[in-house]
């Protein structure tokens, strides 16, 4: 430690410079460093291949001993001290200092010259301001040295945060959480289990295992109070063992619990170990309490859209089905040509609704027009166009809506610009809208009508590739034909099929 | 994973390098690397990418964010050990 310290000192350029003036001051002396106090003896290996004197054991017992003393002296007096040594040349020793603190001694001796006290002042000087530069360095590399690791700590949490606050979704988000935890802690495994209040369980949520992926269902439900897990939830208690630690996620009451786990070979966690899971636990209550808000709020909308259908479902006359099947045909032909096209989840769930509640604006229009089996007039079609803009208006309070209201307000549109209501064209029209119309077009397609017989899926795709660049976005369309030919769409209308012969099998029962 | 890791080539990848091993809980985004390490946010995103690929780190994704961090598997890690490196 302190040879370093004596490296650093005489590394610095001001302490190299002072040495230049010394050495051409004093003549071809003999430097020493002495780090810390005066010692007992002093290493001749340098000097003796300078000086011929201190080559016999006796010379050297006699220089060490007057300049021992003169170490001394300068200890002592806390001043430089010159000195002849036993051959009459010059030799001057500087304690060198640091507040009230000797951190050791720098000497020079065999100079031919004397060193005026004009020098030593000033080399004393010298001295003493580059030990003090010296001493901030140092008392800075040790506060930089304590505070970095907090900082980096600090920027992992932000990180952690930012990672964990991205999603809503539960699935997503509590895997990810895991993960984190077992990167943060070098942990194997981490479970994670939610309290199910209703059932006084705790039901395993994520589990993840960087060594062993298949190890996926290890983790059980449990009782609340029973085992540690059990306990830790039900008391709110951390447990640290040697090789596990157990945190509870506590709200205002505790909503689960996270158990990291180490291999056998793994160093054993310590406190600071469990103080950063403790972190973490809290960073991750926020998050799971957001997506399980927007869980409940999701299920509100959901229940809200699904009312909205079924009051559709009752309009709907030309479905012998009713309107609920053909809007989850629908909304799952969108929803496979938005995946296709590689929408994200912001865009996809809003054309999701506005599949539902494409039609909601029918409400508003007699129900002998929409009843009418023979072609509409002028003035009836007018009504029945005037739909998009209805339920475009009927939903827009609805905030949850909102960024479905312009696919819902814009799906009759076509893509040459002679749709309606604003008559818009190409790629003004939302890409979502443009989805929606050719899975709205392909559903009446296949569909039964009272008045028509259903295409088949070959038939309805050629039909809506005809009409790509007229009717249909060229580029929709093209994803829809891939579609078709991956078989996509006919597993789409079979599964629809098959969920409705279920409701009919559940009307009968009932 | 059975990849056999090369050593970091850049000195800028041997900068992350350090920095990984002597914070291995941290998780950090290239600008928080290039702000740790005075360089420009490009080359440290260039040169952590290269380690991932070379399986030293490895990353935790979202949309939004990717944090990078030292790799868990323990055959690299104790290729690292083996190089002096951990």
């Amino acid at each position: 430690m302190t040879s370093v310290w004596i490296d650093s000192f005489f590394g610095q350029p001001n302490v190299r410079r002072l040495r230049d003036v010394l050495t051409s001051a004093i003549a071809k002396p003999i430097w020493w460093t002495i780090a810390g106090d005066v010692p007992k003896s002093l290493d001749y290996s340098k000097a003796c291949r300078t000086c011929d004197f201190v080559r016999s054991s006796k010379g050297k017992q006699v220089c060490q001993a007057r300049f021992l003393k003169a170490l001394e002296v300068s200890r002592r007096t806390k001043e430089p001290h010159r000195f002849l040594c036993p051959i009459r040349l010059h030799a001057v020793c500087f304690p060198l200092r640091q507040g009230d603190q000797t951190q050791g001694y720098l000497a020079l001796c065999h100079g031919e010259r004397p060193l005026s006290p004009e020098v030593q002042n000033l080399a004393a000087l010298a001295a003493e301001s580059s030990l003090q530069e010296m001493g901030r360095a140092i008392e800075l590399k040790n506060l930089s040295e304590a505070i970095q690791p907090r900082c980096v700590a600090l920027s992992t949490i932000h990180t952690i945060h930012r990672l964990i606050s991205s999603t809503l979704d539960l699935k997503e988000l509590l895997p990810r959480v895991a993960r984190l935890c077992c990167q943060v802690l070098r942990g194997e495994s981490c479970a994670i289990w939610l309290v199910d209040r209703d059932k006084k369980r705790l039901i395993p949520r994520a589990f993840v295992n960087i060594r062993n992926k298949n190890q996926n269902g290890s983790v059980r439900a449990t009782r609340l109070g029973s085992g540690l897990i059990g306990q830790a939830a039900q008391k709110c208690q951390f447990r640290l063992m040697e090789k596990s630690m157990i945190v509870p996620l506590v709200e205002e009451e505790c909503m689960g619990v996270i158990m990291v786990r180490r291999s056998r070979q793994a160093q054993p966690f310590v406190n600071l170990d469990q103080e950063i899971l403790t972190t973490l636990a809290e960073q991750a209550v926020v998050a799971i309490r957001n997506a399980q808000m927007y869980e409940t709020q999701e299920r509100v909308t959901w229940g809200t859209i699904r009312s909205l259908s079924a009051i559709l479902d009752g309009m709907d006359v030309h479905s012998p089905k009713g309107g609920s099947s053909r809007r989850q045909l629908m909304a799952d032909v969108a929803m496979a040509i938005a995946e296709k096209m590689g929408l994200d989840s912001d865009l996809q769930r809003p054309l999701q609704y506005a599949a539902f509640l494409h039609d909601a604006g029918r409400v508003g229009i007699p129900e002998d027009i929409i009843r009418k089996p023979s072609k509409l007039n002028p003035k009836e079609f007018a009504m029945v166009k005037e739909h998009t803009v209805k339920g475009a208006r009927l939903l827009e309070p609805l905030e949850i809506l909102e960024p479905a209201v312009p696919i819902i307000l814009h799906h009759h549109e076509r893509y040459d610009g002679t749709g309606y209501p604003k008559g818009l064209k190409g790629d003004a029209i939302p890409l979502g809208a443009r989805i929606l119309a050719v899975a709205n077009a392909f559903e009446a397609m296949v569909s039964e009508r009272s008045y028509r017989r259903s295409l088949s899926v070959a038939e309805a795709a050629r039909e809506i590739s005809s009409h790509a660049g007229t009717q249909f976005d060229p580029k929709v369309v093209r994803v829809f034909m891939f579609l078709a030919k991956e078989k996509k769409l006919e597993e789409i209308v079979r599964r629809n099929v098959l969920a409705d012969a279920g409701q009919d099998r559940g009307k009968g029962r009932t | 994973m059975t990849m056999q890791p090369n050593l970091p080539t850049t000195a800028i990848q041997q900068q992350i390098l350090k920095f990984f091993q002597q914070n291995s809980h941290a998780v950090e985004t290239a600008r928080g690397i290039a702000l740790w390490l005075g360089v420009e946010p490009k080359f440290a995103q260039e040169a952590m990418e290269g380690l991932v690929d070379r399986g030293w780190l490895l990353t935790h994704k979202t949309d939004a964010i990717v944090g990078y961090a030292l790799t868990t598997d323990e055959k690299i890690l104790n290729h690292m050990r083996g190089q002096g490196l951990a």
